[in-house]
């Protein structure tokens, strides 16, 4: 089972998202900020990372830098998801290593899904 | 005989050295007067220059207007050069502004010409063909008399240019053939390229300060619009997700319903906020006084508040002065908001585990700060000098051990565009810092004063006094 990470302050989104991932195929955990998703990762290594960028504590930007720099973490894709709509933001997580960027109220649940699993079938090889 | 003769002759040489040197120390006097003269008018130009430049200085100090300031110059022009008509053009995006003082009468076809060379003059410098653009004449002075002068003799032009554009041209004419030296085009041509330097300065200072301000509005803007469309956002996909079947039973769904109307309170509270704070910062916010038990208010917001801080696993506990008044005037429902603020902000910036003291107490200007203060028993609580109150008043305050900000964020908290840039997309903190500027202006309009104490990592108190 493919375990997804989303780090997203919003806990109804993570919460959301679950409720609509198709049944026993993911496993997904949730985190408030990027500190906590650093604990998460280190107990349970995710297959794919669901990030925002806007959060207390440790935000989306300074998590991305600090798994990228880490050869444990650094080849887990990274989904950014936020709404966020400036452009500046999109291409400052591109250029940190981001493998995609949705915006959240521009995409369905369903379109979200579909993204993750394209992101999870290409990691498969 | 000889002894006569010799002695005339003496008398004679004697006489004409005389002569001489009275002669001789008169061209000298002469010439020292000369000096003296010229001195005088050269200083006399000196000080004109400074007087002129330094009024220039004071007035483009507060005002942008190019055509105040060539006003300014021409109108001092009197004290140092004789003419017939001073005049200038400026040059606006879509039209030209003339603008003519005649000090001697003179005709019209002498206002005529000089308009022409004016134009003539403007386009020498850019090609651009002046005549085209449509033109606002203005002529002060002794126009237009059947007596007064028909051609101009002398003429001089001095261009404006302001960040390297001709923004117009100063003109002094004289019926008069070769009147104007080179010296009286050199002080107005350094008069006029010092206020236009002036003025290009104190446009780049305004140019850069607008864009910084764009550009903190714009992420003001975008951390709103965020803020707005996050919960909007989340409802939406719980209705996709009711609808879409994949609820199983009837409490799962009424748990995303639960959510959806949670969303749709924290939307309805950021809309009130900015609401909120566009009256307050149109100055349209008016305050509705009354007598009014602060123990109560606070108890009634110490309950609501519990509620989700015990949810997010935060321990609330409240401490009072004994001094509080029982009643005092303050605006009852905006004083609720004020103490909902503090409250909700701690409960966010507080992780599981952490506590929060919600206190409230009496403080008299350059007193200390009552004992009470002392026995809360939290990390980071202001001194005295934090809270400088003129008046009794009393102090409301909120006190936690959450996540802090750094001296440099907490500086521009209180300010709603600056936290919008700091608070939320610098330093990872969240929030559009709305609340905190609705706290600041409301005790602000009561009278009283809003701020904050912080450590980094350890822990905050926020905090607002209302005069008693």
């Amino acid at each position: 089972m493919k375990k997804i990470l989303v780090i997203d302050d919003d806990q109804f989104f993570a919460k959301t998202l679950m409720a609509a991932l198709p049944e026993g195929k993911y496993n997904l955990a949730s985190a408030e900020n990027g500190e906590e998703g650093l604990t998460k990762m280190k107990t349970s290594k995710p297959d794919l990372i669901i990030l925002d960028i806007l959060m207390p504590k440790m935000d989306g930007p300074s998590f991305l830098k600090t798994i990228k720099a880490d050869p444990e973490f650094s080849a887990i894709p990274v989904l950014v998801s936020s709404n966020l709509s400036s452009l500046k933001k999109v291409s400052d997580m591109m250029t940190l290593g981001a493998t995609g960027y949705i915006i959240k109220s521009d995409e369905s649940l369903e379109s979200i899904i579909q993204d993750i699993e394209r992101i999870l079938s290409q990691t498969n090889g | 005989m000889s002894s006569a003769l010799v002695l005339s002759a003496i008398f004679g040489l004697l006489f004409v050295a005389a002569l001489l040197a009275v002669t001789f120390l008169h061209f000298a006097l002469e010439k020292r007067k000369l000096e003296i003269q010229k001195e005088k008018n050269r200083s006399a130009r000196q000080l004109y220059e400074l007087s002129i430049l330094k009024e220039i200085g004071e007035r483009v100090g507060y005002s942008l207007d190019i055509e105040e300031i060539l006003r300014i110059i021409t109108n001092s022009l009197r004290q140092f050069i004789d003419y017939t008509a001073v005049g200038f053009v400026v040059v606006y995006e879509k039209q030209l502004k003339l603008n003519v003082h005649f000090d001697k009468g003179a005709s019209h076809s002498f206002f005529v010409d000089m308009k022409k060379r004016m134009l003539a003059s403007m386009q020498a410098i850019t090609g651009e063909d002046y005549q085209k653009i449509p033109l606002e004449e203005s002529i002060t002075g002794a126009i237009e008399t059947e007596s007064g002068a028909f051609r101009i003799g002398s003429f001089f032009n001095i261009p404006l240019v302001i960040g390297g554009k001709l923004s117009g041209v100063l003109t002094v004419t004289h019926e008069k053939e070769g009147l104007y030296k080179e010296e009286d085009m050199t002080i107005l041509y350094k008069i006029t390229s010092q206020a236009s330097a002036a003025v290009e300065r104190l446009q780049k200072v305004i140019n850069r300060e607008q864009e910084r301000i764009d550009k903190v509005r714009e992420e003001y803007t975008s951390i709103i619009v965020h803020e707005l469309r996050s919960p909007l956002d989340g409802i939406r996909k719980i209705c996709e997700l009711v609808v879409s079947g994949k609820l199983k039973s009837a409490e799962e769904i009424q748990e995303y319903v639960t959510m959806a109307y949670q969303s749709s309170g924290r939307m309805m509270e950021l809309i009130n906020d900015i609401l909120d704070l566009s009256k307050l910062q149109a100055g349209k916010f008016e305050l509705n006084k009354s007598n009014s038990n602060i123990l109560e208010l606070l108890t009634n917001r110490f309950i609501f508040y519990k509620v989700s801080s015990d949810m997010a696993k935060i321990e609330l506990t409240s401490v009072t002065d004994e001094a509080l008044p029982k009643e005092m005037p303050f605006d009852k429902e905006a004083v609720k908001q004020m103490i909902g603020n503090l409250l909700s902000n701690a409960v966010k910036f507080t992780s599981p585990g952490g506590q929060i003291v919600l206190s409230a107490f009496v403080i008299k200007p350059d007193k200390p700060l009552p004992e009470i203060v002392s026995k809360i028993n939290m990390p980071v609580l202001p001194k005295a000098q934090d809270i400088k109150v003129n008046t009794s008043s009393i102090c409301v305050m909120v006190s936690d051990n959450g996540c802090g900000v750094s001296e440099r964020v907490l500086a521009t908290l209180f300010k709603n565009y600056a936290q919008a840039k700091s608070g939320a997309t610098e330093g990872g903190q969240k929030g559009t810092g709305l609340g905190l500027s609705i706290v600041k202006r409301m005790s602000e309009a009561h009278g009283g004063l809003a701020g904050a104490v912080s450590k980094d990592g350890f822990g905050s108190s926020f905090f607002f006094t209302l005069p008693i």
